[in-house]
């Protein structure tokens, strides 16, 4: 599902965020990338959603080389990736409902599909009953969760999230990566950035490990 | 993924071509379009205060000149009541005879642009003005006639009609440079003066409103920029979850759309608010000078090119702001 070739990234103020990666993720699984803070784990996230572009190498995801994706294009690509951040970057003025529709309006789809699918995406992390209250009234895992909801709304086939339990307690981030583990469990790769390696132990998933901008010998 | 990529490629004017549901591109971008026009509606109407007062400045920039319009239009309906007559008096030398006095007459009459000549000889002026002034004993007095004959000359009506006065310049000036006339006097005269002067005006009207028209556009394109500063984050995020520039731009638009549209109605409203305030101290103005006058106001083409000037004058400011504020927002 994806794939990096020889990917490094620097950026211009000469930071080396990433070196020579050669790494790849197979479809359908659920992977965590772990390591030091500042070791390139958000900017390797950030190369998949074309956030950032690579300095040097190729990235595949899905097959495709990102590389030949022109900047009018990045938009439908991201049409079809799903992105959870740490600070869930909902829009605080709109509704639960609104922000999980978001992707579903921007892809133009008609009132009662969005209406159908955007409740069906909150009822998969139980806050459908929460669908008309603003974000600011909801709890800081319910805020994470209509973050995954507005992921998942769309039914991409890759999943990634930059630190999505950064800002949860150990009980609410295990229910958040058990929620992770659904999706992943209907076919969607999931990718998963976090520093909390004792979380990452006891789900027993694949774990790729940075060490300063390269892989980390395991 | 990589195929509904490969697909956006080859199909890239089709945006919805990679939509699991069916939807036709054309629904797409009409249903997209009417949420946003919708929206950014709404959007308006949540901050009446700060929409009131840019709406205000539009509708003052439009109304000023409107109204300096107005006016000068009205000017104008005035001078084509008072041109009743352009007849040119044409005062002949005392010592023509009557013979040159006729083939005078002819020849001007003669002329394609003369309509028709009439003659008042010394000895009929000096008649009329006997009856109209017992003056028997100046006259006596004076010994011989001292008026001299009159040509009065009526122009064709197409000389009449030539808004620029050129025609009836030229033929007055023509009159004048014949040999055995003493001296011409064009009757309307003043008429045509004034005629100049509203032309004038009516000039300085459109440059202000040209200057006008420019101000609003800056003020939309400002406010657009304060809109799209407010909303950096929400732009960003949209952006992330994979909307296209028109997307993001589009609300913006319609915003400077509506600012042009509601503030041309609250333009054309002040107008009418002004015509109804001078229309009653006009009409009795009318009353003392002119038994048929009516205040003009603006015509449903005047209001229509008003409307539609100001939302498409007010869309481009917004695509400036939104377009140049856009390209500083770039998460990609």
């Amino acid at each position: 599902m994806i794939r990096f070739d020889n990917v490094s990234k620097s950026y211009p103020n000469g930071h080396q965020a990433l070196t020579n990666l050669n790494l790849s993720v197979p479809k359908g699984e659920m992977v965590f990338l772990t390591g030091h803070s500042g070791a390139g784990k958000s900017t390797l996230l950030k190369l998949i959603a074309l956030i950032e572009r690579p300095t040097r190498g190729q990235l595949f995801v899905n097959g495709r080389n990102l590389n030949s994706i022109d900047r009018s294009l990045v938009s439908y690509y991201r049409q079809h990736l799903g992105m959870v951040f740490q600070d869930n970057r909902l829009l605080q003025k709109q509704t639960v409902f609104d922000n999980v529709a978001l992707p579903l309006v921007i892809k133009g789809l008609s009132k009662r599909d969005i209406k159908k699918r955007t409740e069906a995406a909150l009822d998969q992390v139980e806050l459908l009953n929460k669908k008309s209250l603003l974000p600011s009234s909801l709890s800081s895992g319910e805020q994470q969760r209509v973050g995954i909801a507005r992921a998942i709304v769309s039914k991409p086939m890759l999943l990634i999230a930059d630190e999505p339990t950064g800002n949860l307690d150990p009980d609410l981030s295990w229910d958040i990566l058990q929620l992770f583990k659904r999706f992943n469990e209907v076919g969607v790769t999931v990718l998963i950035a976090t520093h909390d390696l004792s979380l990452v132990n006891q789900m027993d998933q694949p774990v790729i490990t940075l060490d300063h901008s390269r892989l980390a010998e395991s | 993924m990589a195929n509904q990529t490969k697909k956006k490629t080859t199909r890239r004017k089709s945006k919805a071509s990679n939509t699991p549901t069916t939807t036709s591109p054309l629904k797409l971008t009409l249903s997209q379009h009417s949420f946003h026009f919708l929206d950014s509606l709404k959007g308006l109407i949540k901050e009446p205060i700060s929409t009131l007062m840019t709406t205000l400045v539009i509708a003052i920039a439009i109304a000023l000149p409107s109204c300096l319009y107005l006016l000068i239009s009205n000017a104008q309906g005035l001078t084509e009541r008072w041109e009743t007559t352009h007849d040119i008096n044409v005062f002949v030398e005392g010592s023509l005879s009557n013979t040159d006095l006729e083939a005078l007459q002819k020849k001007i009459s003669q002329r394609p642009d003369v309509q028709l000549v009439r003659t008042i000889s010394s000895q009929q002026a000096l008649e009329e003005l006997k009856q109209e002034i017992q003056m028997q004993m100046i006259s006596d007095a004076i010994g011989s006639n001292p008026l001299p004959h009159t040509l009065i000359v009526s122009p064709e009506n197409k000389v009449i009609s030539d808004k620029t006065n050129d025609s009836i310049q030229k033929l007055n000036q023509e009159l004048a440079d014949l040999p055995s006339v003493d001296s011409v006097q064009l009757d309307a005269d003043w008429v045509l003066k004034f005629r100049s002067v509203v032309d004038l005006l009516k000039r300085c009207v459109y440059l202000l409103a040209a200057l006008l028209s420019l101000g609003m556009l800056l003020v939309v394109s400002n406010t657009i920029r304060l809109h799209v500063q407010q909303k950096h984050n929400e732009i960003e995020v949209k952006k992330l979850v994979g909307a296209s520039d028109d997307f993001v731009r589009r609300p913006f638009l319609y915003l400077g759309f509506w600012y042009g549209f509601i503030g041309s109605i609250i333009a054309l409203i002040l107008v009418s608010i002004l015509l109804v305030s001078i229309s009653g101290p006009a009409s009795r103005l009318s009353e003392l000078y002119l038994s048929s006058f009516e205040l003009r106001g603006l015509k449903l083409s005047d209001t229509l090119f008003l409307i539609i000037f100001a939302s498409l004058l007010s869309l481009v400011g917004a695509w400036i702001a939104a377009q140049r504020a856009l390209l500083k927002i770039d998460v990609s």
